[in-house]
């Protein structure tokens, strides 16, 4: 069975890149196809100019996969058991082991459930455990297939804070998610599927440029002083303490030189266009039919564009 | 070396951890055990310590197949952490086999010498049953690569794997009348004719023994390399 097709990708030292799309588009058999333990009809994939479903010893311990996670666990071992299994796996060392990652197991707030049967923690745990498994050998390559899965938003923003510092250490991340916050936040590229294809290939801002039209931006001012509303360019609405002007426009830039030159103070600033609402413009929202999909304009190997 | 310390560490800490469940299976065995051998009361003392010798090795040599299945569904769901391991995947299968098996080999040496002391006769067949363990182990782990071969590709054979445990168990009570028509070949023989009093060609053992290793081997890769391409590894 074909899963997905014309999917090419480079990815270099310290890029992160995402796939996205809605569920059964083949992301999982993309990442599993790069981790080599899904061998392509066609084409290649190569790890260090490797092929990974052939790779040995030394290939593999500069992998680290997380695929579908929580399963890979043996429920009546401790989380530290596994650990240090896994150190004797990829010939790390203890000592070395527990340098590298304590700073993770206490950022992931794990250290104080180490020592517990796996059964007993919580489905945000396991997969926390798994992240620290994967990261065990200080793998050069990361293949990520959902690593939030089952956090809270704790957790979330620890997973970010974690692949953040991944990136800064060289690494390459290859991950799919479903969660677009992330993506919007880490991710160097994005790669959205639709069927079994390519649908646009962006930097995350591109991705949200290209689906600004008809969002707006609110900001809500520490106290608005009177007579702003006819300081400010036309197109934006103040009412009361809260502003809203069109996402896209120069409007943005000069409202807030505006409100700089004013001294007003804003409280806050949000905008109604996320790399969520931008994917169900887009009508790659899970669910989202076929029919409701814009063509893609740009084939993939072009380079990242987008429609429009 | 130390993945074969660290299993074997951590499937004992298993039985301290979970006592009742270890004791209850300890012994259920136990009674298990003395039920047919002692239920109608039809052995004399020698022949239970026969019998006891021969069943328990092949329970021991039975260890690595649930193992394979086991280690493949249960513990992993997906093969494929396991499968992109620097630890090419049937080692680790062999060394977590192995890790089953040494429990297996403590567990049923303590029924053993409970049995003895039952049944009244010397626990000499004790010896035998750690002389015969190491050798065919490789035999076992061989059946058992063929099975984890098959749980890659085809998923859910627990009835098999469950059938070849019960071949293994129950080849210790092979009536005596069929004795001379049981191959030397199949792997449960040696365990058949320990609990019949039989003399051991060693040599022909180990070369069994490995054969059974190498062929699993190649199955055991020919299928791994088919689920790669079925993309079957994670798949359960």
């Amino acid at each position: 069975m074909e899963a997905v097709t014309g999917f090419s990708l480079t990815l270099g030292p310290g890029e992160i890149h995402a796939i996205v799309g809605p569920n059964g588009t083949g992301k999982t058999s993309l990442v599993r196809a790069a981790a080599g333990t899904l061998q392509p009809i066609a084409g290649t994939v190569r790890l260090f100019g490797q092929d990974p479903v052939r790779a040995g010893g030394r290939l593999r311990r500069r992998l680290g996969i997380l695929l579908d996670g929580a399963r890979y666990l043996h429920a009546r071992w401790t989380g530290w058991e596994m650990l240090l299994h896994q150190a004797a796996l990829y010939g790390v060392r203890d000592q070395v082991m527990i340098d590298r990652l304590e700073p993770l197991w206490e950022g992931l707030a794990l250290a104080p459930v180490l020592d517990e049967p796996i059964f007993r923690l919580s489905r945000g745990m396991r997969q926390k455990l798994c992240l620290l498994l994967t990261l065990l050998h200080d793998p050069d390559v990361l293949i990520l297939d959902e690593p939030t899965l089952g956090l809270d938003a704790t957790g979330i923003a620890q997973v970010r804070s974690l692949l953040v510092s991944l990136r800064q250490a060289g690494k390459s991340v290859l991950l799919t998610s479903h969660d677009l916050d992330l993506l919007e936040e880490v991710s160097d590229g994005i790669t959205v599927m639709a069927g079994g294809r390519v649908r646009y290939r962006a930097a995350p801002t591109e991705i949200l440029r290209w689906a600004a039209g008809g969002y707006t931006v609110t900001m809500d001012l520490r106290g608005a002083p009177p007579g702003l509303a006819d300081r400010l360019p036309a197109g934006a609405q103040l009412d009361g303490d809260r502003l809203t002007l069109p996402l896209g426009t120069e409007l943005l830039s000069q409202t807030l030189v505006t409100l700089s030159a004013l001294g007003v103070e804003i409280a806050s600033l949000r905008s109604n266009c996320t790399l969520e609402t931008a994917m169900g413009r887009l009508g790659l929202a899970d669910g989202a039919r076929e029919a409701d999909r814009p063509e893609p304009a740009i084939h993939p190997d072009a380079g990242p564009a987008l429609p429009g | 070396m130390k993945l074969t310390v660290r299993s074997l560490q951590f499937t004992l800490m298993q039985d301290l951890r979970y006592p009742v469940e270890f004791l209850a299976d300890l012994i259920g065995s136990f009674l298990w055990l003395g039920v047919i051998l002692f239920g109608a009361s039809q052995f004399s003392s020698a022949q239970v310590q026969l019998f006891a010798t021969g069943f328990l090795l092949n329970v021991i040599l039975s260890e690595p197949i649930g193992v394979a299945v086991g280690f493949l569904t249960v513990r992993g769901g997906s093969a494929e952490e396991a499968y992109c391991a620097p630890v090419p995947l049937p080692v680790q299968l062999a060394i977590q086999g192995a890790a089953s098996a040494v429990r297996a080999l403590i567990v049923n040496s303590v029924i053993y010498i409970g049995m003895a002391l039952l049944a009244g006769f010397r626990p000499t067949g004790l010896l035998p049953l750690l002389q015969l363990t190491p050798p065919l182990f490789f035999a076992s782990v061989g059946v058992a690569l063929v099975v984890a071969g098959a749980q890659l590709l085809l998923k859910k054979v627990q009835a098999v794997s469950g059938l070849i445990m019960i071949l293994f168990v129950g080849a210790a009570f092979t009536p005596t009348g069929v004795l001379s028509k049981v191959p030397a070949w199949l792997p449960f023989a040696t365990g058949l004719k320990a609990a019949n009093g039989g003399a051991y060609n060693w040599a022909e053992m180990a070369l069994y023994s490995l054969l059974y290793a190498g062929v699993g081997l190649l199955i055991f890769h020919g299928c791994q390399r088919l689920t790669v391409r079925l993309g079957l590894a994670g798949a359960r």
